[in-house]
């Protein structure tokens, strides 16, 4: 097998999580469901829509400018509480994100689709703990 | 790609001051493990820089009808293009 261009550059195993996750040097949110290459789609200034490169299906998205959207909606309505062993994890859920973004801009028929598109497909894991969500 | 771009925006983020995006086509890309393809010709390949020159972003996107090189509606997307290849 052809050995990759960063092999010797990159420490642990190559992992694939279907899950967002908060990318601090992006502030930004990322979802990708599928290993594949996709194309970015950008929808507005804070919604992207991946589609695979293959079939043209969405795979995924990235939220972008989290700390502006909380700075601008505040925590309160975005966050979830929820228990976890001895104390309250405060979690943001990723569809109020979505919400508060599409609220930011034009109300587009086009806008309004991707939107809807988005969220008819939300991520088995929907929120993302607080803490977590730390710029660098 | 960052050693050999074909293209350099500055200002890439409404809320986040600077950012850089640098551009360029591959020949070809992997689209799935093990599977190589032919870069398709209606896209560019963009990696992002944050202002302190960190990637954080590396994606295909769809090119400009009027610059190949250039990812869609770049006129409003980034505040300037500062570099461009001329090889």
């Amino acid at each position: 097998m052809e050995k990759h261009f960063l092999e010797g550059k990159m420490e642990g195993k190559p992992e694939f999580r279907a899950e967002p996750w908060y990318n601090p040097y992006g502030d930004c949110i990322e979802y990708q469901v599928a290993d594949e290459a996709f194309v970015a789609e950008r929808i507005d200034e804070l919604l992207t829509i991946y589609r695979s490169a293959i079939d043209n299906r969405p795979v995924g998205f990235q939220i972008k400018g989290v700390q502006a959207i909380i700075r601008r909606f505040g925590w309160d309505g975005l966050v979830v509480a929820s228990e976890a062993g001895a104390g309250q994890v405060r979690s943001i859920s990723i569809v109020a994100l979505l919400l508060a973004a599409y609220e930011e801009g034009p109300k587009t028929l086009g806008r309004r689709r991707a939107y809807a598109a988005v969220m008819e497909s939300p991520p088995k894991q929907h929120t993302i703990p607080a803490d977590e969500l730390v710029p660098a | 790609m960052l050693e050999h771009p074909q293209r350099i925006f500055y200002g890439v983020r409404e809320h986040n001051e600077g950012g850089w995006c640098y551009t360029a086509r591959p020949a070809e890309w992997y689209v799935k493990e093990n599977v190589v393809a032919a870069f398709p010709r209606n896209m560019v390949f963009a990696v992002y820089l944050n202002p302190n020159m960190r990637v954080y972003l590396c994606r295909a996107e769809y090119a400009a009808k009027d610059d190949p090189m250039c990812p869609m509606d770049w006129q409003n997307r980034y505040r300037g293009l500062v570099w461009k290849s001329t090889s």
